[in-house]
């Protein structure tokens, strides 16, 4: 093939570039800083007024968390920021597709996946400060204390879990493709994802299968390892092998997804309608 | 203009609300999904921070027994809140968004009719979403209810819907003026959940925190539904609850449409009806 094909990281710098661009573009409205500020205070304020009428027979407590405030704190954070980047790779498609953009975008030789991680990467930044935000509050509005220590663990299984939440996420966008409602589908999936994540509590105290199931989502295993390390100062290693291994099959197997359901998407006409 | 004239403006946007909502089947999905979510993570989270069989600390705030059904009710006023936040509240602004609005301003129909009939149509499509929601929790949980004057529950819980809807014509008239009335909306959800008490008793909160609660109308309408469909209470013991509601939900009503009215002029007069 003739001409000029973009180099990977070429890619993927102007996929960050014009994602960046599309959030300058929604938060000069101000309403959207304001949902930013106040949701996290919100979660955290709830944990708190729940933390009131916790016992010490509970399951939260007798896996050695004490402090449920501190328990929803982090659990919120990190599923935050870990299901924004499975939701944007889907987010991304749809916004190309009303703009009117996709089939150019697709139809350019550049690398698809590097175009789809771009987008992920921008609003991994994005999120990042929505980790920070809630450790702001519940170190300083609910007095909390994190194991500074185990920050490395945390780290290392945060980012195992990003890869395979990628991964999930780079399989969405094929379906996106294809359904053209991916706003409707990410706001109906974020609750049962904070179900099955034991983002506000243990998922030992879900029914046997849906506990199984639970266990196969990278949110559930990173959320663990990152509390276990920040709250206990005793992470949870173990897992960030199932982590690993998670995060190589999601990846493989959602840019597999997507190539063939983009294929359909191609074959059936549809790229370009929604 | 006579009342027939009105009722049929209200018909008219009632049914087109719903044509375009049977349209968005992924949406509809959503609205009963979500309330059953956010009820099974309440429920899996009592469960998880109380223990077995330790609700003592629940009882200390006046609620007693399993609080699967507390929070069943409290989630289900809450979802109906939040559809009513996006049918009434979000009335004029869905007519920007759909190009529609100068059209409408420019017929011959009362403003507050064209209200009127999103939140009709809001009413009926929030409450069956929010009664099949809770049926499939209590199949799902088991949820047991103990009342012991149905009049009193069915009054308590109509006049809730009335208070939720009173409170998204109130928001409606600060959504017009705005170009993030989106954003906002979604911002309301959540300390709407908090100073309610749909998720934890009230009296958790600092007294000063009540009172925020206590200016909301939704809050004596969970209360009322509470204590007729938990603890047996009759129109006796919750009468004065929904005459605060009832008085809040004019109030909350009258606000929203003054400022839907003076909002339209101030658009009006400075060009903005499409600016935001």
């Amino acid at each position: 093939m003739g001409g000029y094909t973009p180099s990977k990281l070429q890619v993927l710098r102007a996929s960050l570039s014009a994602y960046a661009r599309d959030v300058l573009a929604l938060y000069s409205a101000w309403g959207f800083i304001l949902v930013r500020l106040s949701v996290p205070v919100f979660m955290v304020a709830t944990a708190w007024a729940l933390s009131k009428i916790a016992s010490p027979s509970g399951l939260v407590a007798s896996l050695g968390y004490v402090d449920y405030v501190g328990y929803v704190a982090l659990g919120f954070a990190f599923f935050t920021m870990l299901t924004t980047t499975l939701f944007e790779v889907g987010e991304r498609i749809h916004r190309e597709m009303v703009q009117g953009t996709l089939e150019t975008v697709l139809l350019t030789p550049a690398s698809r996946l590097a175009w789809l991680i771009g987008g992920a990467l921008g609003s991994l930044m994005i999120s990042m400060a929505d980790v920070a935000l809630v450790t702001v509050y519940y170190v300083t509005l609910f007095r909390g204390e994190v194991h500074l220590g185990g920050a490395p663990y945390a780290l290392a299984g945060l980012l195992l879990s990003l890869a395979g939440m990628t991964g999930m996420g780079i399989a969405l966008a094929g379906i996106v493709v294809n359904l053209k409602e991916p706003h409707a589908f990410n706001v109906m999936l974020t609750p049962f994802l904070m179900l099955l994540s034991g983002m506000m509590f243990p998922v030992e105290a879900l029914p046997g299968p849906v506990e199984a199931v639970s266990r196969l989502i990278p949110v559930t295993h990173g959320i663990e390892v990152v509390r276990s390390s920040l709250l206990q100062g005793e992470p949870a290693i173990h897992l960030l092998g199932i982590l690993a291994l998670e995060a190589i099959a999601y990846t493989v197997v959602g840019y597999t997804v997507f190539r063939l359901l983009e294929a359909r998407a191609r074959r059936l006409g549809g790229l370009g309608s929604f | 203009m006579n009342i027939v004239y009105h009722a049929r403006v209200i018909k008219a946007v009632a049914v087109r609300d719903f044509k375009i909502r049977i349209t968005y089947i992924p949406w509809i999905m959503n609205s009963l999904l979500q309330p059953i979510a956010w009820t099974l993570i309440l429920v899996y989270a009592y469960r998880s921070i109380m223990g077995p069989g330790s609700s003592e600390a629940l009882a200390a705030h006046g609620w007693a027994g399993d609080p699967v059904g507390f929070l069943i009710l409290g989630q289900v006023l809450l979802s109906l809140f939040n559809a009513l936040n996006w049918r009434a509240g979000m009335a004029i602004q869905r007519e920007r968004w759909y190009g529609t609005l100068e059209l409408i301003l420019q017929a011959p129909a009362s403003r507050i009719a064209v209200l009127a009939g999103s939140s009709l149509f809001g009413l009926v499509d929030a409450g069956w979403a929010s009664f099949l929601s809770a049926l499939a929790v209590i199949a799902l949980t088991g949820a047991t209810f103990n009342v012991a004057d149905p009049l009193a529950a069915v009054a308590s819980i109509l006049l809730a819907a009335v208070g939720a809807l009173s409170m998204g014509i109130g928001l409606a008239g600060l959504y017009v003026l705005t170009r993030s009335a989106g954003p906002i909306a979604v911002a309301i959800q959540h300390p709407t959940r908090f100073f309610t008490g749909s998720s934890f008793p009230l009296t958790i909160l600092p007294a000063v925190l009540q009172y925020v609660g206590y200016a909301i109308p939704l809050t004596y309408g969970l209360e009322a539904v509470r204590r007729t469909m938990l603890q047996g209470a009759g129109l006796g013991d919750v009468g004065p609850l929904l005459y605060r509601l009832l008085l809040l939900s004019i109030a909350s009503t009258m606000l929203g449409v003054a400022m839907v009215r003076w909002a339209e002029g101030v658009a009006r007069r400075n060009g903005w009806l499409h600016t935001f």
